[in-house]
């Protein structure tokens, strides 16, 4: 057995992604009448993949990808259609080999038990013909297409070539560094305004610099953007799948591929999107006979559909089924006590119901759509992210479900705090270090009020947070000596300042969203969010205290 | 709580609505919805009537009590809170409550009057007679601006 090459295992954990959302894709093109040609890019995929899997020393990955490759032959080779039942086969080998992939990360030598689907694999090839005919669909006969030797893979080349693989950090990195260039450019534009640049140049080169540096954020931020293609993938996947265990027949419909979103809003609304996936086709959608009995075409349709708007984008989720009946939400809701009786509701209020945590409109919890995830995941997970959720249905037609999304996301880990009682997110990267004030070496400094905090030989100013957030209405409480407090360090320019707070609160990942004019008040604000107990809260720049800190001292 | 519809909607439509005494009304066009009273977070270093922000349905927006800023004395329990989009981005603007929508004819207008009691300011643009009510006519995006 071959050593497993670590250096190589992460190229190779990437290849095996790329090549298995091909294989995944090809496979949900793949019809009946493509006849035995249409093996053939998966025959590349699995071949490739092998020839990657044996150079990273990945033995029984590449025995096992062998033997995949073997069952695409032997398909071939006697010419059984690629059907129903063999797509179902070639979709489980996928998912089996994204687990391994993902599992390789951290387990390099991880084998997966493979015999279920092997069997499964067997039984396929040794059916008889007549078996297959048990199958809804009549197979029509396999066009006979000369066989050839597998092509190179072009497309997947081609990718390789035009495209260059970043890690996330590095984009954040660029990003956060971008934004630091903008600050920049402001403090220069206000400083060339206010000092009275009459040097023409100057005024040029700095009206120059300001429109690349705008340039400059908007490339950094479209570098996050991908499209929503392989989003819409999973989802078809999700839908045929769960349509083929429910014995329903559900045409998938997608339109906007080329839309694009963050990549990281679109890793955030998968899970959310499958589970809207799962349960159109389980409780939208209905069964044959039902479909025959209402008047409507046997097989089912779900739209999923992107389009961009002004703020953003706009996915929509659609389904010919059922239907929502608003009257049996709003009773479920009043049964569970989740909100008050209310005879004025309207309609469209009563539907919206679905979204609040704890009910389930599904009679009994099934595999398929008790996963945990549940509608008011859905809505909180697209809110939190600054977007917002629509239902409309209409009983025996359909449901619609629409999602308003920004383009962008950005997401910072941020230290939540209280001054003057009112909560407040500081980004980490701002920080340099936390001192409790209460144990640490805190003097007064013989000038009176000020405070000199003394840490490791340095002797660092300490100053209230609460002087730089001015409350207009809230009384503003005086510093008391005993309060425990906690020193929050920054620093400006190799100099560092304690900025003293009323409590921590926590540490959480924050969404950070542009400030609205009317709310970019103070410089001291750098954006808001939303913190997990959903309040609103301003996120703060506390570099800029520092600044405005040490630049009034030394003026005076 | 409802939504403003902007097929139907009309330049004489005015959603009718109280501050303090005092009856209002402002084109429906200017109003994106009509919520229930939201208590603001406040925010430091602003304006006395800039209340704060809240939080509806993941859209963050400042809060600005309408009353105080036109130096009106409202109701310590305001129902209401009218969202507009103004310039500077959404705000939300507390009222008192909200009474009805209404189609408010031109000619039922007094363009030239303020009724008395209200402060004379330049968003304030008439006086309408409507079914024995008398209403001040506001316009919302530039008290709000």
């Amino acid at each position: 057995m071959s050593e497993i090459d670590l250096s190589l295992l992460q190229y190779f954990i990437q290849d095996a992604k790329d090549t298995l959302l091909e294989w995944e894709r090809v496979c949900l093109r793949l019809q009946e009448s493509d006849g035995v040609a249409g093996y053939e890019p998966l025959l590349r995929c699995a071949h490739n993949l092998k020839g990657a899997a044996g150079l990273t020393g990945l033995s029984e990955l590449a025995s096992k990808l062998h033997l995949f490759e073997d069952f695409l032959v032997k398909l071939r080779d006697k010419g059984k259609a690629p059907d129903a039942a063999v797509v179902t086969i070639l979709l489980e080998m996928e998912r089996v080999l994204h687990d391994w992939a993902a599992k390789l990360q951290d387990t390099p030598t991880i084998t997966i038990d493979t015999s279920a689907l092997e069997g499964r694999m067997k039984n396929l090839l040794e059916a008889k013909p007549g078996e297959e005919k048990a199958r809804p669909e009549p197979a029509p006969v396999a066009e006979s297409t000369p066989v050839s030797e597998p092509a190179p893979a072009v497309s997947h080349s081609q990718r390789a070539e035009d495209t260059v693989r970043v890690s996330a950090a590095k984009l954040d990195q660029l990003m956060q560094l971008v934004g630091e260039i903008s600050l920049n450019q402001s403090i220069l534009q206000r400083a060339a305004r206010e000092g009275g640049l009459e040097n023409n140049l100057v005024r040029n080169v700095i009206d120059q610099q300001s429109k690349l540096a705008q340039d400059l954020q908007d490339t950094t931020v479209a570098l996050r953007l991908v499209p929503v293609e392989g989003l819409f993938q999973k989802i078809e996947r999700a839908i045929r799948e769960t349509a083929s265990r429910l014995g329903k027949q559900v045409k998938v419909n997608r339109v906007g591929d080329d839309v694009q979103l963050d990549k990281l809003i679109i890793d955030r609304i998968l899970d959310p999107l499958i589970h809207l996936a799962r349960n159109a086709v389980d409780h939208g959608i209905e069964t044959p006979e039902q479909r025959q009995a209402r008047n409507k075409p046997i097989e089912g349709s779900v739209k999923v559909s992107a389009e961009n708007t002004a703020s953003g984008a706009t996915l929509i989720f659609e389904d010919d089924g059922g239907g929502i009946d608003p009257a049996k939400v709003y009773a479920k809701a009043v049964e569970k006590g989740l909100v008050n009786v209310n005879e004025n509701m309207s309609d469209i209020a009563k539907l919206q119901l679905i979204f609040l945590p704890g009910l389930s409109t599904a009679e009994k919890i099934s595999d398929i759509s008790g996963r945990g995830v549940g509608m008011d995941v859905v809505s909180e997970t697209v809110t939190r992210m600054g977007g917002r959720v629509d239902v409309s249905s209409e009983v025996g037609k359909g449901t619609r479900f629409t999602i308003h999304l920004p383009t962008y996301l950005s997401v910072t880990n941020a230290l939540v705090i209280r001054v003057n009682g009112c909560q407040y997110a500081v980004p980490n990267q701002g920080l340099s270090e936390l001192v409790d004030l209460r144990t640490a070496d805190v003097q007064v400094a013989e000038a009176g009020a000020s405070r000199i905090l003394s840490l490791r030989g340095h002797y660092i100013p300490v100053k209230e947070m609460s002087e730089f957030l001015k409350h207009a209405s809230l009384p503003q409480h005086d510093f008391v000596e005993d309060n425990p407090r906690t020193g929050i360090i920054v620093e400006h320019q190799n100099q560092l300042l304690a900025l003293s707070v009323d409590e921590i609160v926590g540490q959480q990942q924050v969404f950070v969203r542009p400030l609205a004019e009317s709310l970019a008040i103070s410089r001291f604000f750098s954006g808001s969010t939303i913190l997990s107990d959903g309040e609103p809260a301003i996120i703060l720049n506390v570099g800029e205290m520092a600044r405005k800190y040490f630049e009034t001292k030394q003026g005076a | 709580m409802f939504e403003t519809e902007t097929d139907n909607e009309t330049p004489n439509k005015y959603l009718i609505y109280q501050m303090g005494e005092e009856l209002f009304a402002s084109s429906l066009i200017e109003v994106r919805e009509v919520i229930e009273f939201h208590a603001p977070k406040p925010i430091p270093n602003a304006a006395p009537h800039h209340k704060g922000v809240i939080n509806i349905r993941g859209e963050i927006m400042g809060v600005v009590d309408l009353r105080e800023k036109l130096g009106l004395v409202g109701s310590d329990h305001p129902l209401c809170q009218l969202v507009v989009v103004t310039e500077k981005g959404v705000l939300a603007a507390i009222v008192d409550k909200v009474h009805s929508v209404a189609v408010i004819n031109d000619s039922e207008i007094d363009r030239k009057a303020t009724a008395k009691g209200s402060a004379n300011s330049p968003f304030l643009t008439g006086v309408a007679k409507h079914e024995g009510q008398l209403l001040t006519l506001l316009s919302l995006t530039d008290a709000l601006a």
